[in-house]
């Protein structure tokens, strides 16, 4: 019954979720093995070469290297090639993880491969804890914590004894060390995991370590409790993939986000990160577990539970192909609680059945890990045959066996906080200064990344139009003339035949391509169009990232701008309300704007902290915003006082206005001379 | 049956040959003139008075909003039909306000083009299918009304309260330490959040909403 009810947590189930999703992102990577060839023979040579062939195209034909790898693999095995078996079965598994996602089957391969590893690879040494890696890794996934943590100590242990200088498996492992070690509920040796990670020197410029660093302490502080921390790191984490274009990463960070807001009742807020995670990688949202599983979290909790049950039917889809049980668990036990409310009985007790049923399988499984974990020293491979005839026993021995196992490892555990807790509490304080000093580096970085996607956007809206209006113009000359064509040409009329018409077809596609082109090129000016929706959307964006209560208030009738002038005023608006996020620490942001028959006003307020206008050397912002200013003719004012919050007022006459009065006055002008 | 005459301007040649051939087979139109810019057009406007004339928008020397503009004041009664590759409603709604009778994108191949020519022809408003619901939204524009209570800032509640007292512009700029043009900004936002005319209904429009006292 205890653990039952643990599973029973939809809390629980939920923050599985969230710590999946990290070690799903660290691969087990069996990529550049030192095939050493030494005294071959030539037929051993030739089942090497087969598997490099294999290495070479691992990532783009996934099923072409797996075939390459079972033939090296089958002509080992004629040959009794142990060090070929140990090749072509860790390069097999890998790829099985990494490209089809089958679980069991890389697995198997691996666990096949470790004792060909002893027979024929062992000066390979780097082989050992790459494979311990892997099978803690596919043990994780399969929810056995305890395995997956027996087995990253292994890899650890191995790396430290034979002193192997590879960094990035070293915090591969230290990674999935941490998550497992938070799946399994102990957060604070998670913790010490993480600072190992921080510790381990990495390159400078290596944003992605970086930025997985922060998702995991995201993760730790979110155990902990601490949401707007793990808010922070998540977001910290996802700014930086967005500057490494990695959008199914940006998603993660924002489906965990979205996760956490939805466990803590927020499903508003939840909702918002979802959308943003759909948005930020489109085309993996629908195979993205943890995403929909968040969406029907949040739908179930706001009582939409036809919705919910859409989501976790997709997400028991995914949950299967990848083998996920503890996925499928919560899946079934939510979609048993969806359908009990909305009165389908019969369903809710189907899956009320087969979740007890595959919770019944797991927990068995469960149980045999314990006991392999205490006795694994001793014998190993008797214990599963004894295991299956004590069965019985050990259903009435489990409540007893959890106690116990409870004690030891409290007591282990106390003793080792209580040291780990008085060597990192003054580290930790360092750490935090150093982190800080990071975090301004870091900023610098973004700032430079931020530079140059500014002149990647200018140089993608010249070739937009360039396209649209340079080639699209062009076509449709070359349509025009086409079509006449068709008609003139003496005596047979070209029109009716079908190579005719098929040309004049291709000639149309072609002239919807360079536009659609074109148009997916700047997407972002689809919705600077209008104005007022560019604010609304900016403002749900900036809901996301700030405790920040920001308003839009509009007045008069709604004038559409010219685009250079819409863009100008949509990127002062946007600078104004990023500088209030983040330096007012405002709690209220109103935006105005008021549409007059011959000007645009605009005015931002907050009621955060001020400054004093007159000592404020002008920023980057600030000038920036004076420039724009000008070049739109228009009027800036900025009121503030310390401690009383900030005004900014801007006056912008609408472009057609100026252009009349530059008219009036070029006019003037020769008059005068005269 | 009478044909229609069609004129053309626009800076790509190529597109101009384009079009006149393509029109050269139509029965029912005849092309009278093409021309690169604004300028050569309204040379030759008074020997070859269309019946409708195909503009661009885009064009280096003089831009389509300002020669419609222009072509209005000196020929109330032409018949302009916008034929471009933009369709930001922005220009669609100049163009429209300017007093354009059509509006076609250059993509929208042959028929879309004479059905335009004859209907704008006719006096009736025509526009390309895929812009057509932009353009009535365009020729409709949402009005923000604000809120009930319109929320006004400090510095416009200082205003408003002066302005109750019947300070000038000028005072109440002196008073406030801010420049004339500042009081004018926030005394023009507060007539169109408090939705009136004029200065003097302000005041009371604001005693009636307890904006003061």
């Amino acid at each position: 019954m205890k653990i039952k009810s643990k599973f029973l947590s939809k809390h629980i189930y939920a923050a599985i979720a969230v710590f999946i999703l990290w070690a799903s992102c660290t691969v087990a990577s069996g990529q550049e093995r030192n095939m050493s060839i030494g005294r071959l023979h030539k037929a051993e040579d030739q089942v090497l070469a087969l598997i490099r062939q294999g290495l070479q195209v691992n990532k783009y034909a996934p099923d072409s290297a797996i075939s390459l790898y079972r033939s090296a693999l089958s002509e080992s095995r004629r040959l009794g090639y142990s060090r070929g078996m140990a090749y072509a079965l860790i390069n097999l598994g890998s790829c099985l993880y990494n490209y089809k996602e089958q679980y069991q089957e890389s697995k198997a391969a691996f666990t096949e491969c470790l004792p060909y590893c002893y027979l024929g690879a062992a000066d390979d040494r780097s082989l050992f804890p790459q494979i311990f890696n892997n099978l803690g890794l596919l043990h994780f996934t399969e929810g056995y914590y305890d395995s997956a943590i027996h087995w990253y100590h292994k890899a650890i242990m191995s790396i430290n004894k034979d002193n192997i200088k590879d960094t990035g498996l070293l915090l591969s492992v230290y990674a999935n060390m941490a998550s497992a070690l938070i799946a399994a509920g102990q957060v604070d040796q998670a913790l010490y995991y993480v600072q190992q990670y921080n510790k381990t020197p990495v390159a400078w410029k290596d944003s992605a370590a970086q930025a997985q660093k922060y998702y995991s302490t995201g993760v730790i502080y979110y155990r902990k409790k601490n949401i707007d921390s793990a808010t922070y790191y998540w977001g910290l984490s996802a700014d930086l993939y967005k500057g490494l274009n990695n959008w199914s990463r940006v998603q993660m960070n924002y489906t965990a986000l979205g996760t956490m807001h939805s466990l803590e009742g927020d499903q508003q807020k939840a909702k918002l990160y979802f959308d943003s995670a759909i948005a930020a990688s489109p085309s993996t949202a629908r195979q993205n577990l943890h995403l929909q599983q968040g969406l029907g979290s949040i739908y179930i909790n706001s009582g939409h539970y036809q919705l919910a049950i859409r989501y976790y039917k997709r997400s028991l889809v995914i949950a299967g192909q990848q083998g996920k049980r503890n996925e499928q668990i919560y899946a079934y036990w939510a979609l048993a609680e969806s359908y009990a409310k909305t009165g389908h009985n019969d369903l809710a007790y189907l899956y009320q059945r087969k979740h007890s049923q595959l919770l019944d399988t797991i927990r068995d499984k469960e149980i045999a890990t314990i006991i392999s974990r205490t006795e694994a020293q001793f014998r190993t491979k008797e214990i599963s045959k004894e295991l299956k005839q004590q069965k019985l026993l050990l259903h009435i021995k489990e409540s007893q066996l959890r106690e116990k196992n409870l004690w030891i490892g409290g007591i282990v555990l106390c003793g080792g906080l209580l040291v780990l807790l008085l060597i990192n509490f003054y580290r930790n304080r360092q750490k935090l200064q150093k982190e800080k000093m990071a975090f301004i580096e870091r900023n610098m970085e973004v700032r430079r990344l931020r530079s140059i996607m500014e002149a990647e956007e200018e140089e993608r809206k010249r070739i937009a139009r360039d396209l649209h209006d340079g080639v699209g113009v062009l076509l449709s000359a070359a349509i025009m003339n086409y079509a006449t064509l068709g008609r003139k040409t003496g005596t047979v009329p070209l029109a009716g035949t079908e190579t005719y018409q098929e040309g004049l077809d291709i000639l149309q596609e072609m002239r919807k391509e360079i536009r659609t082109i074109a148009h997916n090129l700047v997407p972002e000016l689809a919705y600077h169009r209008d104005l007022v929706k560019a604010i609304e959307v900016l403002i749900s964006r900036m809901k996301q990232d700030g405790n920040v209560k920001i308003e839009l208030h509009l007045y008069g009738q709604a004038t559409i701008l010219e685009p250079k002038q819409n863009d100008a005023v949509y990127r002062m608006i946007e600078e104004l309300v990023h500088n209030v996020i983040k330096h007012a620490e405002a709690t209220q942001l109103v935006i105005q704007l008021m549409f007059h028959d011959d000007r645009l006003n605009v005015i931002v307020s907050d009621n955060g902290k001020g400054f004093d206008t007159s000592a404020v050397s002008y920023g980057m912002g600030l000038q920036n915003l004076h420039n724009r200013t000008e070049k739109l003719l228009g009027h800036l004012s900025i009121v503030s006082h310390k401690g009383k919050g900030t005004t900014v007022e801007l006056e912008v006459p609408y472009e057609e206005a100026n252009r009349a009065r530059e008219k009036v006055e070029a006019e003037r002008e020769p008059d005068q001379k005269e | 049956m009478h044909s229609i005459k069609v004129s053309i301007v626009d800076d790509h040649p190529m597109l101009i040959r384009g079009l006149q051939s393509m029109l050269a087979d139509i029965p029912f139109v005849e092309v009278v003139g093409a021309y690169l810019s604004g300028k050569a057009l309204f040379r030759d406007m008074q020997q070859n008075y269309p019946d409708v004339l195909l503009m661009d928008i885009q064009m280096p020397e003089q831009g389509g909003e300002e020669l419609v503009r222009e072509l209005h004041k000196a020929y109330p009664d032409l018949v302009i039909l916008a034929f471009t590759n933009i369709e930001h409603p922005y220009y669609i709604k100049s163009m429209i306000k300017y007093g354009v009778m059509g509006y076609v994108l250059k993509s929208s191949g042959e028929e879309v083009l004479l059905d335009a020519i004859q209907t704008v022809y006719k006096k009736e408003y025509y526009f390309d299918p895929i812009i057509n619901r932009q353009a009535r939204d365009v020729l409709k524009p949402s009005s923000y009304k604000g809120p009930q209570n319109p929320l006004l800032t400090e510095r416009e509640k200082e205003v408003l309260q002066l302005i109750a007292a019947d300070y000038s512009s000028q005072d109440i700029a002196t008073k406030l330490y801010i420049s004339k043009n500042t009081v004018d900004f926030h005394r023009k936002n507060l007539l169109l959040k408090l939705d009136v005319k004029k200065s003097t209904s302000l005041v009371k429009r604001a005693i009636e909403l307890g904006l003061i006292f």
